[in-house]
């Protein structure tokens, strides 16, 4: 036991007066483990980031039909664009049939400075995680909306956006921030309310009434700046939703997948559980996640044969110093561990730099991508799949060890001890 | 004990065959013993085989004939980890080339007891003592390229010394240095050796050693002659 903590000891003066050697060796290792690291950290960001920013939308999302990811992804995450228009008296006819049902509709298409314009009405604000939290966006200022061409902002689009209550602003048409003269010139919204934050996407929410957005449009239409034809057909028209959200409250589970049948009968919605496409959206990165797993696998490999190297030439050129160990009574199985230890040290003191860098990374492309995707994004540690990415590195290590070990078990003594 | 001699040969011939080279016989010695606390010169031109003798003594190097015990141990029956354990408790060999590693001077003295096992708390001060003896107390952390020919000789010397051996060997020790120097060190090895009861082989062919010694055995053809300083002077 104390040769081996000797062992251990000497490996590691080993590593250290090999510093640039040791230091290059251990960064490649650390770069390897870093990139397994930071792809597994950032999918599970990602993942519960996307889960806890759908996590108040309800059971059901109506919208014209076309992709279901893409209307859950345009509706919840405000990503993508919207896919169509839904002619609104399927809302109504919904509504009407099932008096308990809280839904509430949606109907976006223009934005101020890239932040979207959300036409809705006050069931919006009962969305919620669970039934027994409350509402996830509620005023912190001011008031909701009571009449058209009033605004509530989202707490990060009130912040980015410097406007406070009794502040007017003007909207462009587009999802993101468009051409100057794409400005709806004519009609200022007026802010009266402001929410707090939600950590979730709808934070760069602006929201107003149906009526609103409509009426905006149909200024705009008027106005000579926005007389030429356009590509989209995804502009808010009266009578016109992007989307319908449908609460979880007041139904019964049965009566949902009912609906949902019915809305998929029909010849111009459909109904998308956020779930499932959530679901379907994971497995497709899941995919990504399991293409750059390879390619770690590889550079892991590649830090492996790194290692190999370092220590099979640090070895031969080392075999006066092993032989005066094995003179000095060292046994053959001491300076195999010895050469076999400083393996583990390098790719122990590589797997550490690795860990720290990988997070570090994930923690900084995941604050530039809710930045860019206003999803909330926070990394942690996620040891289940973390520790095989520190373990198998260390065994590799260990693997690349053995030959240059075994160079040292089999070390003719007398031979190398008078070759100077 | 008394009468277990701390060296013997018997029909030891040791024939090295280099690749390509054709076998080349280095020593014959019939028969050789070494009584305890002997302190004896083995003297020979360059080549006659003494740096070849004392590694089999030491059991680093194993005969192709005949047999060595030291210590009425024969080196030849120990498995080669307890040869390896053996020389650690019993043999202190200080090498031609001093053999230090980039260490410092109290990790390379202190590299035989922790190879035998003994825990850092206890082998540090013994190193410590150790290099105290050879009068570099104040050299403990110094690095083998920090310091001179002679220290390093002493380090290499303490190193052979802290497990206290019952047999010292040293090859050549004082080729590297001036005469004043040597005979200062030589003095040390000898007085160490003394309290200590080792036996104390040294090989060398420097005459100024001849006169230190009682006991002089001469390398020539492979054979050992005993010789007595006296004649050897004559030589
Ligand atoms: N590993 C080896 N393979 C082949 N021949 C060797 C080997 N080691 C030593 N010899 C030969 O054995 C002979 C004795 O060598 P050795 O080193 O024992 O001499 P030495 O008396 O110590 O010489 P010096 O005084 O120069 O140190 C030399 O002729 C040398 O060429
Ligand atoms: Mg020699």
């Amino acid at each position: 036991m104390n040769t081996f903590r000797y062992a251990l000891r000497v490996a590691a003066s080993n590593v250290r007066a090999r510093t640039a050697q040791s230091a290059l060796t251990a960064l490649i290792v650390g770069l390897a483990v870093a990139l397994s690291v930071a792809i597994v950290v950032l999918a599970d960001a990602a993942q519960r980031g996307i889960i806890r920013a759908a996590d108040a939308f309800g059971v059901l999302v109506i919208g014209p039909k076309g992709s279901a990811q893409q209307l859950v992804l345009n509706t919840i995450l405000l990503q993508d664009s919207p896919i169509g228009l839904l002619d609104s008296a399927v809302y109504d006819d919904l509504v009407a049939r099932q008096p308990n049902l809280r839904i509430a509709p949606i109907a976006m298409g223009d934005n101020i400075n890239g932040y979207p314009i959300i036409g809705t009405n006050h069931t919006f604000f009962e969305l919620r995680r669970s039934i027994n939290e409350p509402p996830a966006f509620q005023t912190a200022q001011g008031r909701l909306f009571e009449a058209n061409f009033e605004a509530v902002l989202g707490a990060e689009a009130a912040q980015a956006l410097g406007l406070q209550i009794g502040d007017q602003f003007l909207t462009s048409h587009g999802i993101s921030s468009g051409l100057a003269s794409d400005v709806h010139t004519d009609h200022p919204y007026t802010v009266v309310g402001i929410l707090g934050r939600a950590n979730a996407p709808h934070d760069r929410g602006v929201f107003v009434t149906l009526e609103s957005v409509w009426e905006a449009h149909e200024l705009g239409a008027q106005s000579a700046f926005v007389a030429r034809p356009r590509a989209d057909n995804q502009t808010a028209v009266r009578g016109r939703l992007t989307a319908a959200l449908v609460l979880p409250f007041g139904v019964a589970l049965n009566d949902v997948y009912r609906i949902a049948q019915q809305v998929n009968t029909s010849p111009e919605a459909q109904a998308a559980f956020p779930g499932a496409q959530l679901g379907a959206l994971f497995s497709q990165l899941n995919q990504g996640q399991a293409i750059l797993n390879v390619v770690a696998g590889l550079a892991l490999i590649m830090a492996s044969l790194t290692i190999l190297l370092s220590l099979y030439s640090t070895t031969l050129a080392r075999q006066q110093a092993i032989a005066i160990m094995r003179s000095l009574g060292a046994r053959r199985t001491t300076v195999f561990t010895i050469t076999l230890l400083e393996a583990f040290w390098l790719t122990a003191l590589g797997v550490l730099i690795g860990f720290a860098l990988g997070h570090g990374v994930a923690a900084a492309v995941s604050a530039a991508l809710a930045a860019q995707s206003a999803i909330p994004l926070q990394t942690r540690i996620v040891w289940a799949q973390e520790l095989p990415l520190l373990i198998i590195p260390l065994v590799l290590g260990i693997a690349a060890g053995i030959l240059p070990s075994a160079l040292a078990y089999r070390l003719n003594v007398v031979e190398k001890l008078y070759n100077t | 004990m008394s009468d277990i001699p701390c060296l013997r040969l018997s029909n030891l011939m040791h024939t090295y065959t280099a690749n390509g080279l054709a076998p080349r016989t280095v020593l014959n010695v019939p028969t050789w013993q070494v009584a305890h606390g002997e302190h004896l010169l083995l003297r020979g031109i360059s080549g006659s085989g003494k740096t070849t003798l004392l590694n089999l003594l030491s059991g680093l190097l194993t005969p192709t004939q005949g047999s060595v015990e030291v210590l009425g141990q024969a080196l030849s029956k120990l498995t080669e980890a307890d040869r390896d354990r053996f020389r650690a408790q019993h043999v202190g060999y200080v090498f031609q080339t001093h053999n230090l590693l980039p260490f410092s001077a109290l990790e390379n003295v202190a590299m035989p007891l922790a190879f035998l096992g003994v825990p850092p708390r206890h082998y540090r001060p013994r190193a410590a003592e150790s290099l105290a003896q050879v009068g570099l107390a104040e050299w403990q952390h110094h690095k083998p390229h920090q310091l001179s020919a002679g220290q390093r000789l002493r380090v290499a010397v303490a190193r052979a010394l802290i497990a206290k051996p019952a047999l010292l060997l040293a090859d050549e020790p004082t080729a590297a240095l001036d005469p004043e120097t040597g005979a200062q060190v030589m003095d040390l090895i000898q007085r160490v050796c003394h309290a200590h009861k080792a036996t104390l082989i040294v090989a060398s062919h420097d005459p100024a050693l001849s006169e230190r010694f009682a006991q002089v055995a001469e390398l020539r053809g492979g054979t050992l002659q005993m010789a007595s300083a006296e004649k050897v002077g004559l030589l």
